[in-house]
């Protein structure tokens, strides 16, 4: 898939006495000493020769030019050596970044030094060279515009100000003030000091944690996230009593019972565990196997989306289904709970469907050793015991279910902590606070009163990369680095060790955590890199041959043999559990519309608000509502007619113990009745140019006791008409075979089932067909494992430079994204719909309608078969694109490239683009101006890379070279790109599958992309 | 009145001396009013007959003293009427028009151009795949191949109109006639030119009297 | 070249039987030569207002891109092209009426002809301004023109727009030739009475030295003959090249193959409309009642009747197909789309649907016209008026329909949308209706609105064998055709 050769590169050195000494600073180093200004100032950056020199660095580690200013540091190309460096061809870098308590190791394009594209790593078991939305979208924040450029201080009328003219200026003033400050702390060995920290999955964190701890022995560590792992912590703590972090294996598992688990998408791992799941549904021939997916949860997910039989029920009901599973378990199937059994007693089966005991159960105990039962982070430590005491009961353990040691075996709940500190903050107690990232005073729960005393605390610093709520109330606040601006390292969940290695020069000066947290260790030499080392060094024990280790680490991402395979026995405390587990009371009374729910979720877009200037997030549309650029309550239809609520009418939500928010109602279909699904991240005040004030922000709404949903909640409707833009406004197929779907049995009744849905024009052409002899390119697209992730569609815009167009113009329909996922709702039941998904792009008919009306030839065939745009030719009549069946064309009717920053009057234009975000942009794809059209290219720049590969090395293009940007960052691996006139590639085989069928092949247009029909494995039991 | 004709017109050329009444004569512009001055200063230049213009009351009239004028074989003259008068034709004695021909021509090249440009740009020097056509079918052709003979007949049928009549002209001896400017609306004509070899002043003169014109008038031109 | 009306087939005088040919003169000429009255100059000021919005708007248009207009994914088309079928619909009547009916000797139109020529032109300017306009980037428009330029590439001939871009043009072409050649004998008709140097340096200069000579009148009258043979299929041809852009097409609503016959007798039929509209107006601002008489609007009014019923025979058969076909993409966008039953799941919204478009459609295009059956309305002034004004919002609806309903719900459900216009596309509109308004009272103001020429050639007297039956009677042979009593 990425582009590697076959050797493995040599070591790297920047200079002859470098690599005798590689320890010896740097000609960099020295300068420093006696120049103060000696790193990138902001200034540099204004310039784009300045910007270029300054990314040359990275570049000239690996000696691309040596007339350049070079870092300390030297970073090694994962898959080219320097002998083969040529100015316009790209290089790549392995570096890792973190998700949820995982890493995720990634792959990145660098151009000239710019990082313009973001892959996975096919060698880091968490990606295996998958990429979710985020990493893709990281790009965006790297050259997000209102970064903040300098550290700066709290004046006297409580504003921030610049600490100095230069960036230089400002770091210096912050450290004489910070050092001085450690130095009285000194003296009380850190009493009052306290550092508010992310989890830490970082060796070289908890190293210098120590180090913290040992020169402030009173110094006190607290960590908050608003998406935290602590209820699967302590509910693995609670069945083990060990801190592990639980693995599911979704590709053996047979059957999978999720409980309000978005496991492929937001949970910890996702990445893997969708990739794990797509393989366990891989379809290659009738014979095979499925797995069956069950899922209970409120409201729907892309997990949902793509179950086999899904449940909508509010989140405080979870648990007692999954009491009332085990019950029937034990009861009926003879699955023993052990001391467990009693703590079940007879939970009310009230609002569960009958099936979904009974036959749900069955199926469990027919799979025994082979299923999975896992439940969601939002569901509450008790719950997560049980699970694993179902797992144990089932005889998953060891099977489907493995462990491996947590990374932080300090790690305690974190609203316990984070209330500590509040209360600490309240009482006066802490006289400096130091918070490393995140965002506390946003989103921190409403009752701990945290922001209101943050604002009274002598010294406080927060390191962030954005000026954003908590800097404001912050003494000092210090520019963060980006993660590819930094050194670092990070453990994922199966102990898999990579270094984080920087693809730039921190643009704005900024520093990473460890950095910081180096200098208040008073470490004498904090630089990332050799933390890194050291950590590395120290923890690896290896003396000689580090160099050679070190090096190799870098290329390849990861530490060999540092991911373990989860697996082993862990016995289970059935005592505690039961207690926990008795502890778990059935919710009273059932909720209604003066009693309702609310349920918290991350965004599938801005996560939990860290990514909320970003523009390409903003704009993407959600999974399954389809909005953009807002979040909104998602209510059931037969909840807002109780309610008599349309959508985008405000609602006023209000509860007990919670300050009162509004929010615009959208009708949901799949969600739970009663039970309101907001998501977090959204109604940043200070979140930049483009996010502030977008989407309502729900945070207020969450308390330290409902971190993960609340009922008692009551909804007064307010003014209607508020726009929410959606991508897709039609749900319905209306009948129409498009995306086509059958259920297991009738597939293997009829393989070919699809085909009959369809009617593949077989009458002789008019005229002689062209006739592709050499490359003919081509695409498949699995509906079965496409679970709507939207990854794609990010890396499609990040590889072909798709502007952003602004909720005004999406809600006019204006949307750029070449590659739309089309999300349809199946079934009578408007309540209860299933979710099928649909990627569509360009599919490249080998007769295309678009061209024959083309009156200029601006769009036409290449001999390989792509239908080419020439956009330089395109003078927009738009023709094209009403005559494209499919509707896949996009059109300019703006300059849309800085038509955010400009004043949507008369359009954008490129030069409006921010300077560092004109870096981000692929140097291989034309950046199109107003009044053209474009489309999917099938990644045409990919496909001249690899022709003038083969072309330099005299081999045959390899199905392996390369791939279209979206099925490289595909999870599921449903998207194949190839050459079909290449017999053993994938692409041709699946093109031959029985499932596989042309889109609107009526219509005679003869696609290059195959869609697959979607199957289920739904159990026959339940339908009925 | 007829004795005074024998008078050769140029007799009282001279200049200054009053001229001799040859009876009704298109004075030359300058004597109208300045504003239509021709800028031709008459008494230098010599005159000459140029043409009868003999003035009739309808259509009817006009038509049967063309059949009358066309029997005598002049050739150099012509009929003047505010519209087409049905018949005049072969009441002078005039063939079909040959714009027809020039039409025909004007087409086929129009047609065969259309599609030699077609056939040339998409199938010779730049063939494309277009929707996996072949570059130069034909059928997609047609409609231009028949837009272009229909602009080529029509510039023929318009110039070629316009060439066969030498039009545009602007300076001719009937102008020099106020009556005539009757002619573009109710005043039916017929002219008599003096380059006609059967053309001469008493004879001409009384073969158009005898045709009862409502009024003959001779119009004479400066010699070049 | 007339005869005496027969009774006995009701055939009565067009004009006044005492009509002379000094009074066609007079009563044309003096139009151009007295001030204008106070009507010409309140209307004339009006379109000049409107023209300077199109302007404006057309500024801002370029300037700042198509997205000005309310155009989206999937209605890439809307008002742009909406506009310029129904502008190019209306000239057509103005060719029909000077080729069509002079080849069937219809002397009616003589009193007319001028003016639906005039109209023709004018309103083929205002079409030509639209698939210039609704491009992206209009300064490259030179692209689709057969000549060589900087991309080294040539135009593709398969398309239906390059269809479009030779029709239209040969169009304005040959109607501006064809009006110009009517216009040489009237202009020396101006020339001949001017007062002022001025005056006969201008329209002398146009009449090209023009002196009636019989000679000429031969040539002339067979390069008329010729122009009005080829403007009568190229008036066809040029609606059916229009509808290919969409008959040709794969969308739904679009790929029929009755668009040809269909547009072109609803552009005859809109065409008719308007240069009713405007003859009303005219006639009565420069009392001409004795000139364009009531026979001529009844005659046009029957037209109406006729093409109007082709209109709606022709929606009825589209309707019938999309449902006898049983493609079921086809017959959602006439059933849902157009007639708005909504049935299926997932709920079409009846605002997401044109219902309102299609059903002002059917209203003036099949149910007004119905009314000329009743010789009562048929010669009711006010009513035709209105009725003829009716007509054209009627094909304009139906252009939007045709174009808006089919792009906004085609083949993938997930690709629907809704089009609203936006105040642009509003303001070019009515802008365009200030150019042509513009341009038109600049021509009855300035030059013959009514075929002087031929006008007198109708009248009884202008035949030679006037009062003379018998004589000459073959070359007379279209009165025994017209009338077999001889």
């Amino acid at each position: 898939m990425t582009r590697r050769d076959p050797h493995d590169p040599p070591a790297m050195w920047r200079s002859l006495e470098d690599k005798a000494d590689p320890e010896r600073p740097s000609r960099r180093a020295q300068a420093e000493a006696h120049d103060p200004d000696g790193f990138i100032s902001a200034d540099a950056i204004v310039s784009r020769r300045g910007f270029l020199t300054l990314s040359g660095a990275t570049a000239a580690a690996v000696g691309l030019s040596g007339c350049i200013r070079r870092p300390v540091e030297n970073i090694l190309p994962y898959s080219r050596a320097p002998e083969y460096v040529i100015p316009g061809v790209p290089m790549h870098f392995a570096t890792v970044t973190e998700r949820r308590g995982d890493a995720l190791g990634l792959l990145v394009e660098s151009h000239e030094g710019r990082p313009t594209k973001i892959e996975g790593n096919p060698d880091h078991p968490a990606t295996e060279g998958a990429t979710d939305v985020w990493a893709q979208a990281s790009l965006m924040d790297l050259y997000d515009p209102d970064r903040s450029q300098r550290a700066a201080r709290r004046d006297g009328a409580g504003n921030l100000a610049d600490a100095g003219d230069t960036t230089a200026a400002a770091h210096q003033a912050f450290e004489e003030a910070l050092g001085a400050r450690l130095e009285e702390h000194d003296a009380d060995g850190g009493a009052g000091l306290r550092l508010l920290v992310q989890p830490a999955s970082s060796p070289s964190f908890l190293r210098l944690r120590r180090a913290v701890r040992e020169r402030f022995p009173s110094a006190r560590f607290h960590t908050w996230s608003p998406l935290s792992s602590s209820n699967l912590r302590q509910g693995a703590w609670l069945a083990f009593g060990l801190p592990v972090h639980v693995h599911q294996d979704f590709a053996r598992a047979r059957v999978i019972l999720a409980l309000d688990s978005d496991f492929t998408m937001t949970e910890p791992g996702a990445v893997r565990n969708q990739r794990r799941f797509a393989n366990g549904r891989r379809l290659e021939s009738p014979s095979d196997d499925m797995s069956r997916l069950y899922v209970v949860e409120p409201s729907p997910t892309v997990t949902g989306a793509s179950a086999d039989h899904r449940l909508r029920l509010p989140a405080r009901d979870v648990g007692r289904y999954l009491k009332a599973l085990c019950r029937e378990l034990a009861s009926n199937h003879g699955v023993d709970f052990g001391a467990v059994t009693g703590a079940l007693g007879s939970p009310s089966t009230e609002g569960i469907p009958e099936k979904w005991l009974g036959a749900v159960a069955r199926d469990l105990a027919e799979s025994r050793g082979q299923n999975v039962v896992v439940a969601g982070s939002r569901q509450p430590p008790a719950v997560h015991a049980l699970v694993h005491a179902l797992n144990r009961a089932l005889g998953n353990i060891g099977r489907t279910v493995g462990f491996t040691p947590a990374v932080d075996p300090e790690e305690r709940d974190q609203v316990t902590d984070l209330r500590e500190l509040a209360e600490a903050m309240g009482a006066g107690d802490v006289r400096t606070l130091i918070i490393l990232g995140g965002n506390p005073v946003y989103d921190a729960p409403a009752d701990l009163g945290f922001a209101e005393s943050l604002g009274d605390i002598e010294f406080s610093v927060h390191l962030s990369m954005h000026r954003d709520e908590t800097s404001r109330r912050c003494l000092w606040h210090v520019p963060r680095a980006h993660e590819l601006e930094a050194w670092g390292d990070m453990r994922a969940i199966d102990g898999a060790l990579s270094v984080q290695q920087p693809l730039i020069a921190p643009l704005w000066g900024g520093r990473s955590e460890i950095e910081l947290l180096a200098q208040v260790a008073g470490e004498r030499n904090w630089r990332g890199h050799s933390i890194v080392r050291r950590t590395m060094r120290e923890s690896m024990g290896q003396g000689t041959g580090f160099e050679r280790f070190w090096r190799r680490v870098l290329h390849a991402g990861v530490v060999p043999g540092t991911a373990v395979a989860p697996g082993g026995d862990l016995p289970i405390r059935e005592p505690e559990i039961a207690s926990a587990v008795r502890d778990l009371r059935d919710p009273e009374g059932a909720l209604g519309a003066d009693d309702l729910e609310v349920t918290f979720a991350p965004c599938p877009k801005l996560f939990d608000g860290r990514h909320a200037n970003n523009t390409w997030l903003l704009e993407l549309p959600d999974p399954i509502s389809k909005i953009c650029w807002d979040n909104a309550a998602y209510l059931s239809p037969s909840t807002a007619a109780a309610l008599g609520v349309e959508n985008g009418q405000m609602l006023r939500l209000s509860r007990e113990g919670a300050e009162d928010i509004e929010v615009a109602a959208w009708v949901q279909p799949g969600q739970a009745d009663f039970s309101i699904g907001l998501l977090l991240g959204w109604g940043r005040a200070h979140a930049g140019r483009y996010g502030d004030g977008r989407g309502f922000d729900v945070y207020p709404f969450r308390t330290s006791t409902a971190l993960g949903f609340a009922s008692g909640v009551s909804v007064r409707p307010g003014a209607t008409g508020y726009l929410l833009a959606q991508t897709q406004e039609h749900g319905s197929l209306e009948g129409r075979a498009i995306a086509i779907e059958g259920t297991l049995e009738e597939y293997r009744d009829e393989p070919r089932f699809p085909k009959f849905q369809t009617v593949e024009m077989n009458i002789p052409p008019l005229w002689d067909t062209v006739d592709y002899q050499g490359h003919k390119w081509g695409m498949s697209i699995d509906l079965t494992t496409c679970t709507g992730c939207n990854a794609c569609t990010i890396a499609c815009q990040a590889e072909n430079n798709i502007p952003v167009v602004g909720k005004r113009q999406v809600a006019r329909g204006r949307e750029m994204s070449w590659l739309r996922l089309d999300r349809y709702f199946v079934g009578e039941d408007e309540n209860d719909p299933r979710f099928i998904m649909q990627p569509i792009g360009c599919v490249h008919c080998e007769e295309a309608p678009c061209e024959n009306v083309c009156p200029v030839n601006a769009t036409a065939h290449s001999p390989e078969g792509l239908n080419d745009m020439a956009y330089n030719r395109c003078i927009g009549t738009r023709y094209c694109a009403n005559n494209c069946p499919y509707k896949v064309r996009r059109f300019n009717y703006f300059t849309f490239h800085g038509y955010l920053e400009g004043d949507g009057v008369l359009g954008g234009d490129y030069y409006g683009v921010p300077e560092v975000k004109q870096m981000q942009f692929n140097p291989n794809v034309t950046v199109r101006m107003r009044g053209v059209m474009e489309k999917c290219s099938y990644c045409v720049q990919r496909i001249q890379e690899a022709k003038i590969r083969s072309r330099r090395t005299g081999e045959p293009i390899q199905d392996d070279w390369f791939t279209s940007a979206c099925a490289q960052a595909c999870p599921s691996h449903a998207i194949v790109f190839g050459d079909l006139n290449d017999p053993n590639s994938e692409v041709a085989r699946l093109r031959q599958r029985d499932r596989a069928y042309l889109l609107l092949a009526e219509v005679g247009t003869r696609p290059r992309t195959t869609h697959m029909a979607a199957v289920r494995n739904p159990n026959p039991e339940m339908n009925g | 009145m007829a004795s005074d004709q024998t008078k050769k017109p140029d007799e009282g050329a001279e200049p200054g001396s009053p001229r001799p009444d040859y009876g009704p004569v298109a004075l030359p512009p300058s004597k109208r009013e300045p504003s239509e001055a021709l800028h031709v200063e008459e008494w230098e230049v010599e005159k000459r007959p140029a043409l009868y213009l003999a003035e009739f009351e309808s259509a009817r009239d006009v038509l049967h003293a063309a059949e009358k004028v066309r029997d005598e074989g002049f050739e150099h003259w012509d009929v003047h009427t505010p519209f087409p008068v049905h018949g005049m034709d072969k009441a002078m004695g005039l063939g079909q028009s040959h714009l027809g021909w020039i039409c025909f021509f004007m087409g086929l090249i129009g047609c065969v151009g259309g599609y030699v440009m077609m056939y040339w740009m998409n199938g010779v020097d730049y063939p494309i795949i277009i929707g996996g056509k072949p570059p130069e079918s034909i059928p997609s052709m047609i409609p231009i191949m028949f837009e272009c003979t229909i602009l080529l007949t029509g510039f023929g049928a318009v110039f070629g109109m316009l060439g066969l009549n030498k039009l545009p002209r602007h300076h001719h001896p009937v102008f020099y006639s106020r009556r005539f400017e009757r002619c573009s609306d109710d005043a039916f004509f017929i002219t008599i030119e003096a380059a006609d070899p059967k053309f001469e002043l008493e004879e001409t003169k009384k073969l158009l009297k005898s045709l009862q014109p409502k009024h003959i008038e001779l119009v004479e031109e400066e010699v070049p | 070249m007339s005869h005496d009306p027969i009774a006995e087939i009701g055939e009565t005088h067009l004009l006044p039987p005492d009509t002379t040919f000094h009074h066609v003169t007079e009563s044309v000429s003096r139009v151009t030569e007295n001030k204008a009255p106070r009507g010409w100059w309140i209307l004339f000021l009006l379109s000049l207002a409107l023209a300077g919005c199109l302007l404006a708007s057309l500024t801002y248009l370029v300037t700042a891109g198509v997205g000005a207009w309310g155009n989206n994914n999937p209605v890439m088309w809307a008002w742009d092209i909406t506009n310029f079928v129904w502008w190019i619909g209306i000239g057509h009547a103005g060719t029909l009426i000077s080729a069509i009916l002079f080849l069937f000797r219809q002397k009616w139109r003589t009193s007319i002809n001028r003016f639906a020529e005039a109209m023709t032109i004018f309103a083929v300017m205002c079409a030509g301004l639209f698939p210039g306009i609704h491009t992206g980037r209009p300064w490259f428009d030179y692209y689709m023109f057969p000549i060589p330029n900087q991309m080294a590439l040539w135009p593709n001939f398969k398309s239906p727009l390059m269809w479009d871009v030779f029709a239209v043009s040969t169009y304005f072409t040959i109607s501006l030739l064809f009006w110009y050649v009517g216009l040489i004998p009237d202009l020396a008709t101006l020339r001949d009475r001017s007062k002022t140097a001025k005056r006969r340096a201008i329209y002398g200069a146009f009449a090209l030295g023009w002196r009636g000579s019989n000679r000429h009148w031969r040539n002339y009258e067979r390069a008329y003959l010729i122009l009005a043979a080829i403007s009568t299929p190229l008036v066809l041809s040029v609606h059916s090249v229009v509808s290919f852009d969409f008959a040709t097409s794969v969308l739904p609503g679009w790929h029929t193959t009755i668009f040809p016959p269909y547009f072109v007798a609803g552009a005859v039929f809109s065409g008719f409309a308007l240069v009713m509209t405007l003859l009303l107006i005219a006639r009565t601002v420069f009392q001409m009642q004795d000139i364009v008489t009531m026979k001529h609007l009844e005659l046009m009014n029957k037209f109406m009747l006729a093409t109007g019923s082709l209109v709606g025979y022709a929606y009825a058969m589209e309707f019938f197909i999309a449902w006898y076909s049983g493609n079921p993409y086809e017959w959602h966008v006439f059933r849902s789309n157009r007639l708005a039953i909504t049935v299926g799941e997932g709920g079409v919204s009846m605002a997401g649907s044109y219902w309102w478009a299609y059903w002002a459609m059917i209203f003036c295009n099949v149910l007004v016209p119905q009314t000329f059956w009743f010789k009562k309305l048929r010669t009711s002034i006010p009513w035709m008026f209105a009725a003829s004004i009716l007509i054209n919002i009627g094909m304009w609806f139906e252009r939007f329909v045709i174009i808006a309903t089919s792009l906004h719900r085609d083949f993938l459900p997930s690709s629907w949308g809704y089009f609203s216009p936006t105040i642009i596309d509003i303001t070019l509109y009515i802008g365009t209706i200030g150019l042509f308004g513009t341009l038109f009272l600049l021509f009855i103001r300035w030059l013959p609105m009514i075929a002087i020429a031929e006008v007198k050639g109708v009248l009884p007297h202008a035949d030679p064998h006037h009062g003379t039956p018998g004589d000459h009677a073959p070359l007379d042979a279209y009165v025994a055709a017209e009338s077999p009593a001889e």
